[in-house]
């Protein structure tokens, strides 16, 4: 074999390893018993600001509209059936998306925060995935601190005047990205390693969650550009009516 | 969503809701508030002989769900339990030229507590799960003070959620049948299709689904209507004993 024949060969290796050793990833969930009471009540307690926000988002748009309820029901669903769908990949392994990016840039970061504890509930009782204990740390990690990432970072391309595509991507990715480091830095919390203490700890998590959820970010990312551009083809009038704006 | 077909169908489902879901989160909570190996093992085959003789939910079903966390709880438990370090460190170690790999017995430990744990934990809460349909639980929850623009989303949300997995399920059948996921780039733009037409159509029903209400009288309140099921005698003493023999385990133990 030639220099640059060796050299593909390695490259062909790395993206097998990349892509295959994908098993199951039920987008990071912390399952149920892996906290400690402290923390299962801690992580309920950071999250009530932002639920408390969240209901009095709804509530607003309840009394300005009575037709909000089954829209937001609707939503609620939504985001649900798209973390359940199988997503592609190519060893054919099975791995879902959190659509909580999506859900943010299309209905908002405070809505998505009770929408996503609701969704968390419905997860952990219908399909097994997360639990009630550690619900509080899931809906910290997957409800608020993704969409509310993917939102900011959403406005401010938006404000930049990035290229909409662009912006999506990098919204939904890092979104997915920022809620896998602070599901591994609550675990990190929890488990400290012996003699590096959280910091440790914190890069160990990451570390071995990286090789499934780094390519999950990207494909997460693509797909919901996929989509926004599906949308903005097909579904202009119902965009418009969530108040979703086309920057163009 | 096997889950809720057999929630419906357990023979647990006349218990009274409450009563389930006060065992099933009780002894969550002292699982992890009382840490023990023993506690935990004693919850899992405790919860799983519940499930499976009282429940009567067929074995392969329950084991199935039983290893659905399994990569989370290996991944995350070789976390726990390895180190890295630039130095020889821990119990046992293994060079891998740039640092040491090191295991301490006490992250074994760590681990093994926690995996025991989570599977305790994950018996429990499908004790509940298997047991007791959705709009029960949020009647409870109701009951708790969950205010009610929670509970009525709530319900909602668990009725539509099976309204799109119809849709998407048709969608998916209809993409497959034009070889919609011949190649990884297809696929992908395939399951955006799907997504974004999921999206149209949800919204639209929303909307249908409004006017019938509105055709029927909704005026801001969504009304369920639940069955009842009375607290028998026996059920919250044989609670109190179980919580009460899992706390004589771990000082026994």
């Amino acid at each position: 074999m030639t220099k640059s024949q060796k050299k593909i060969l390695k490259i062909s290796v790395a993206f097998a390893i990349i892509f295959a050793v994908t098993p199951a990833v039920n987008a990071m969930h912390i399952m149920e018993g892996y906290l400690t009471p402290v923390f299962c009540i801690a992580w309920f307690a950071v999250c009530i600001p932002f639920l408390v926000k969240g209901f009095f988002t709804m509530k607003k748009m309840l009394a300005e509209n009575k037709k909000s309820i089954t829209m937001l029901a609707m939503a609620g669903a939504y985001i649900f059936v798209i973390s359940a769908l199988k997503i592609p990949s190519v060893t054919g392994s099975c791995s879902h998306m959190t659509g909580t990016g999506l859900g943010a840039i299309l209905f908002g970061p405070s809505v998505v925060s009770i929408l996503g504890i609701i969704v968390l509930i419905f997860q952990a009782i219908l399909l097994a995935h997360g639990g009630l204990t550690t619900l509080g740390a899931n809906t910290f990690s997957m409800a608020i601190a993704g969409p509310f990432l993917s939102y900011g970072i959403y406005l401010l391309c938006k404000k930049c005047k990035v290229n909409k595509r662009v912006s999506v991507f990098f919204a939904a990715a890092f979104g997915d990205l920022f809620t896998y480091c602070i599901t591994s830095i609550q675990l990190a919390v929890a488990f400290p390693s012996t003699n590096g203490g959280v910091g440790a700890s914190a890069l160990e998590f990451l570390g071995v969650f990286a090789p499934t959820q780094l390519p999950l970010a990207v494909v997460e990312g693509i797909l919901t550009v996929l989509i926004v551009m599906a949308l903005e083809n097909y579904a202009q009038p119902e965009l418009k009516q969530i108040g979703f704006e086309e920057a163009k | 969503m096997k889950i809720d077909y057999y929630a419906y169908r357990s023979g647990m489902k006349n218990w009274n809701a409450g009563i389930k879901i006060l065992l099933s989160v009780v002894t969550l909570c002292l699982v992890i508030g009382l840490n023990r190996i023993p506690v935990s093992l004693f919850v899992v085959f405790s919860m799983g002989a519940l499930t499976l003789l009282a429940g009567r939910i067929p074995g392969k079903v329950y084991f199935h769900y039983m290893t659905v966390p399994l990569v989370f709880m290996i991944v995350s438990g070789a976390a726990i339990a390895l180190e890295f370090a630039g130095s020889p460190a821990g119990d046992w170690n293994i060079s891998m030229h740039f640092f040491y790999l090191c295991v301490t017995k006490e992250g074994i430990r760590t681990a093994a507590e926690v995996f025991f744990k989570a599977m305790a934990g994950m018996s429990s809460l499908y004790m509940l799960a298997f047991s007791t349909p959705v709009h029960e639980i949020i009647l409870i929850l109701q009951k708790l003070h969950l205010p009610r623009l929670l509970a009525e989303l709530m319900n909602l949300i668990y009725r539509y959620i099976f309204i799109l997995f119809d849709v998407a399920h048709q969608l998916q059948t209809a993409a497959k049948a034009r070889l919609g996921y011949q190649t990884f780039a297809m696929s992908c733009k395939t399951f955006a299709g799907i997504a974004g037409n999921l999206f149209l159509i949800s919204l639209r029903k929303a909307g249908t689904y409004y006017d019938a209400m509105l055709a029927r009288g909704y005026d801001g309140r969504v009304e369920f209507l639940t069955e009842e099921h009375p607290v028998r005698a026996w059920q919250p003493l044989c609670c109190i004993c179980y919580f009460l023999l899992l706390v004589g385990i771990r000082f026994a133990g």
